[in-house]
């Protein structure tokens, strides 16, 4: 596993993926009884990848740069 | 990248947002719950302090009425009142919503729709037939927006109105301006001490039950979040803590939906049925009920109850109880459920990506409308030190403290209907049957713990709380 920064982690991977906006349209009943823009959902998101909600912090070995 | 909420770029891919750090402080709900609730309080003071009050823009409709023309006589005499407060709450509202990054080309018509059908709902709720039918307005308001959104439809573009979480943070932090922060400190330490027992067992109990069925420990972990902490936002937390699969928090905010929606109906109509004092009802519903806005609602229905033959207590004494054993006694832990079961993910479950759980978890995962909640409750205590108590009640209460109360209804209204509006039962996930039986058997211990600790360990509490 490769120590987490800002320059790869999940945030910057082009796997991942967290708007709330987002967030709410795969996830149905999330804004019924939470939110995808509350606090406590801090920046997770998820990735295509590997099929996780995770951390916009979490790492891997597979990181791909998002050049977007 | 970019740090605009646009869903989709160009291309059709979804957007990424990062929000932590100072960004957070216009991009989480939350911090707006806390500016807008905040907001309304130093306005509401000013006003005040100026020999003046907000009370003309806090209009709700009449009370307990029998004869129509009563209403048509209010709506004929306060009409400029109502625009003008559906100007002020589209105008408050409006900012944050278009910084949160929706669209308030879609948000204005949506709102529209649910400020007309709250007038609606209150009026209604408030005939006498309607009334000894035990339909208080949360009630109903919940029941129309389901039978809208699961029977009737509305286009999807008008969820962008349907915030729940954002009406009933914000209504929170007002609710903080009507509760005495002595009270919190006095109750407090009970509400958490009462809320730790529930929730810990009940998150074992969900645990265990579902490892022993052989389901993933992530799953395991968000399920028992969602029934033991906070219901979906508990569950979201955790999930995404401990580094979920995907389809586990689907799961997961399927499972506290349907049971939050039949406690919101369960624990009042039962707790009437034997006419538990306003205080216990609202301590028991606070521990047993999943979610805030949920929780709110039968709270309210049963503050709804007060006085009618055999149910002891005041009107409120219900919602304050709830408040003080869900958002003091569970909400606040959930940064460290999260930053606990993080280190247990991270240490002893295999992981395909993840991180090095960090004590500020506790801080970034922490729901900061409570701060608001607190905030107002400090600030209008140190205000009633200028007063005595008579004249606290003779002129605060009326003046300032009463209208936020109302401003504080219809947040709460607005919240309720959206629930309704946003429960689409045909599109919540398949949860399947194991999953649904390690949550239920979490609800059942969930339910009775905490109707005994309500209702005798620690009643004498919420029995005189208004005292």
């Amino acid at each position: 596993m490769l120590k987490s920064s800002e320059a790869q982690c999940c945030f910057t991977c082009v796997h991942f993926h967290n708007s709330p906006k987002y967030m709410e349209s795969v996830y149905p009943g999330l804004n019924t009884l939470s939110s995808g823009n509350a606090s406590v959902r801090k920046d997770d998101g998820i990735c295509d990848l590997h099929e996780l909600y995770l951390s916009a912090d979490a790492s891997c070995e597979q990181y791909t740069g998002d050049t977007s | 990248m970019s740090n605009t909420q646009d869903s989709w770029n160009e291309s059709g891919e979804p957007q990424k947002v990062r929000s932590m750090g100072w960004k957070e402080l216009y991009l989480k709900e939350d911090w707006w719950a806390i500016w807008l609730g905040l907001g309304i309080v130093a306005v509401a003071y000013l006003f005040f302090i100026n020999g003046s009050s907000i009370k003309w823009i806090s209009i709700l409709p009449p009370g307990k009425w029998t004869d129509f023309s009563v209403v048509t006589q209010h709506f004929a005499g306060h009409i400029t009142q109502y625009i003008a407060q559906f100007v002020m709450w589209s105008v408050i509202f409006g900012i944050s919503i278009r910084a949160l990054g929706f669209k308030l080309s879609e948000f204005y018509p949506s709102f529209l729709f649910i400020y007309i059908c709250s007038i609606i709902i209150f009026v209604v709720g408030q005939n006498k037939t309607v009334v000894n039918l035990n339909l208080e307005p949360p009630l109903l308001a919940l029941l129309l927006g389901l039978i809208i959104s699961n029977l009737i439809g509305l286009p999807k573009w008008m969820d962008t109105g349907f915030r729940v979480e954002y009406y009933i943070k914000t209504g929170i932090v007002l609710l903080g301006a009507t509760l005495p922060f002595t009270l919190i400190v006095w109750a407090g330490p009970t509400a958490i001490l009462q809320a730790s027992i529930v929730s810990i067992t009940t998150f074992g109990v969900i645990y265990f039950t579902a490892t022993k069925m052989g389901i993933d420990r992530r799953l395991a972990a968000t399920l028992g979040a969602g029934g033991a902490v906070c219901g979906v936002s508990g569950a979201i937390a955790i999930a995404g803590a401990v580094g979920a699969k995907k389809e586990h928090a689907p799961i997961a905010i399927t499972l506290v939906i349907v049971w939050a929606i039949v406690m919101i109906f369960v624990l009042p109509l039962v707790s009437k049925s034997m006419q538990l004092p306003v205080g216990v009802a609202g301590a028991w519903i606070g521990t047993s009920e999943f979610a805030d806005a949920a929780g709110f609602a039968a709270a309210n229905t049963y503050d709804g109850y007060a006085g009618q033959p055999g149910i002891a207590g005041n009107a409120g004494d219900a919602v304050q109880a709830f408040t003080l054993m869900k958002v003091v006694g569970r909400d606040v832990w959930i940064g460290i459920w999260a930053f606990v079961l993080a280190i247990v993910a991270t240490t002893r479950w295999e992981v395909k990506a993840g991180t090095k759980p960090n004590p500020a978890e506790i801080w970034w995962r922490f729901p900061k409308f409570v701060i608001g909640f607190l905030l107002a409750s400090i600030i209008v205590t140190l205000i009633a030190t200028h007063y005595g108590q008579a004249d606290f009640k003779k002129t605060v209460v009326p003046e300032m403290v009463g209208p936020i109360k109302d401003l504080r209804t219809w947040a709460f209204i607005f919240c309720f209907f959206s629930i309704g509006l946003t429960t689409r039962f045909r599109e919540l996930a398949n949860a399947g049957m194991k999953p649904f039986i390690a949550f239920t058997s979490g609800v059942v211990v969930n339910v009775i713990l905490g109707f005994v600790l309500s209702t005798i360990v620690f009643a004498s509490y919420w029995s005189n709380m208004s005292h």
